[in-house]
């Protein structure tokens, strides 16, 4: 074995925390001073190496460890772990999805608001003359409150979605029965209307009319 | 007054309470446990950051991890070593995350200058040394890391380190030759 032979032997003793050598090795090194040298600082380096592999492992741990877990644990652990509360995120987002999709496909068209120039449908008829068809069942603002909401089939089919439902007040009702007589009187208005019905809140239907002149005035005679 | 008890379909009373009462005593017994593992999972997580707080919160994290799976993991050698290895992997992978963002800040920073090296008695001495010795530590493979910082913690015996880590003894002791050549490979 050369000195460089002999420099292994140590090392491996060295690192293998035994720092007993064969008797071959010690030999050498009391008769070699290169390795004698080469000795003593490799011990001193694996000395260091342990001193300071002994300071990192053993360093003071904090006081607020061990609180800091009790915090934590008393602030109520989520005890599931993060992927399923992420995968339950996921599912709620995607419950929220289909439900207000299925609200979306579930609710009736929109129709718009009825404007004020169509509370009275008018429409060409063939026949100017006054018409008043027989009453039909025509769904009430308590009906169309309902639809809104979730629609039954049933329901569905009693509200015909082709026509206008108009609410007319009472006092808008006795002001156009007002403004009918004025206009009869001066003959320049032909209004197709009827005997309003002793309940109220009985819906009516009102046949297609045709109106050939119009002159818009306010129905509340103190406007003027 | 009649009283009105609401009970959820499939469960009862007596189940609750039993599960409650079970949840107790597995928080009493983490707790037990909390005082001696907390360390342990501490000085795992500073061997590798080498950062008091960011060892802290790594330690923190995995004792709060610890204690999910307590119910399963309550035989102390198993505790340890799963302990043990979740606190390790949580600091790799917060000093991988560390590292990404040191080298993003000092990307324009030259290169790091490197001092003659001194005699080993020199630099054992010194805090240089210190700092020399973390850098080749950091460089070891993560197995020979492990081992080298648990038989190095004051109270654990080479034998202990071998049923925490659940691998033989002399597999313990190789890999802490291999640790301490390397080592000095680099300081050398």
């Amino acid at each position: 074995m050369n000195c460089r032979q002999y420099q292994e032997r140590m090392l491996d003793a060295l690192a293998a925390g035994t720092a007993v050598f064969p008797d071959v090795v010690v030999e050498h090194k009391r008769n070699c001073v290169s390795c004698e040298a080469y000795y003593e600082s490799q011990a001193g380096l694996f000395r260091g190496l342990e001193e300071g592999i002994k300071a990192i492992a053993n360093e003071e741990v904090p006081r607020s460890l061990v609180p800091g877990v009790r915090a934590r644990l008393n602030d109520g652990l989520p005890l599931r772990s993060s992927w399923m509360s992420a995968w339950g995120m996921a599912a709620a987002a995607a419950a929220i999805l289909v439900l207000g999709f299925s609200l979306l496909v579930d609710r009736p068209p929109y129709q718009g608001v009825p404007r004020e120039n169509e509370r009275v449908p008018s429409q060409p008829v063939e026949n100017s003359s006054p018409v008043v068809q027989p009453t039909k069942e025509i769904p009430s603002a308590d009906h169309r409150g309902r639809r809104m909401g979730r629609r039954t089939p049933a329901a569905a089919a009693k509200v015909p979605e082709a026509v206008p439902e108009v609410i007319v007040l009472p006092e808008e009702r006795a002001a156009f029965a007002r403004f009918v007589a004025d206009g009869q009187e001066q003959g320049v208005v032909l209004a197709v209307t009827r005997v309003a019905p002793s309940n109220q809140d009985v819906p009516l239907q009102i046949a297609v009319l045709e109106i050939h002149e119009l002159e818009v005035q306010s129905l509340d005679p103190s406007w003027e | 007054m009649q009283e009105l008890v609401l009970i959820q379909p499939g469960r009862t009373l007596e189940g609750e309470s039993a599960r409650e009462a079970e949840r107790s005593k597995s928080r009493r017994e983490f707790e037990a446990r909390l005082e001696e593992c907390g360390p342990l999972a501490y000085r795992v997580a500073q061997g590798v950051l080498r950062n008091r707080a960011d060892a802290e919160d790594v330690a923190q994290e995995a004792l709060l991890r610890a204690y999910r799976k307590f119910d399963r993991l309550r035989e102390p050698t198993r505790f340890r070593g799963w302990l043990v290895r979740i606190a390790f992997r949580l600091a790799l992978d917060r000093l991988r995350s560390r590292s990404r963002r040191e080298i993003r800040e000092t990307s324009w920073a030259g290169p790091e200058s490197r001092p003659s090296p001194p005699t080993a008695e020199d630099l054992a001495a010194s805090t240089e040394f210190r700092a020399r010795l973390e850098r080749a530590m950091d460089q070891l493979p993560e197995k020979l890391r492990l081992v080298l910082l648990l038989s190095a913690m004051q109270g654990y015996t080479l034998e202990e380190v071998s049923s925490m880590l659940g691998i033989p003894m002399g597999t313990v002791k190789s890999r802490l030759f291999f640790a301490r050549k390397q080592l000095a490979e680099k300081l050398r």
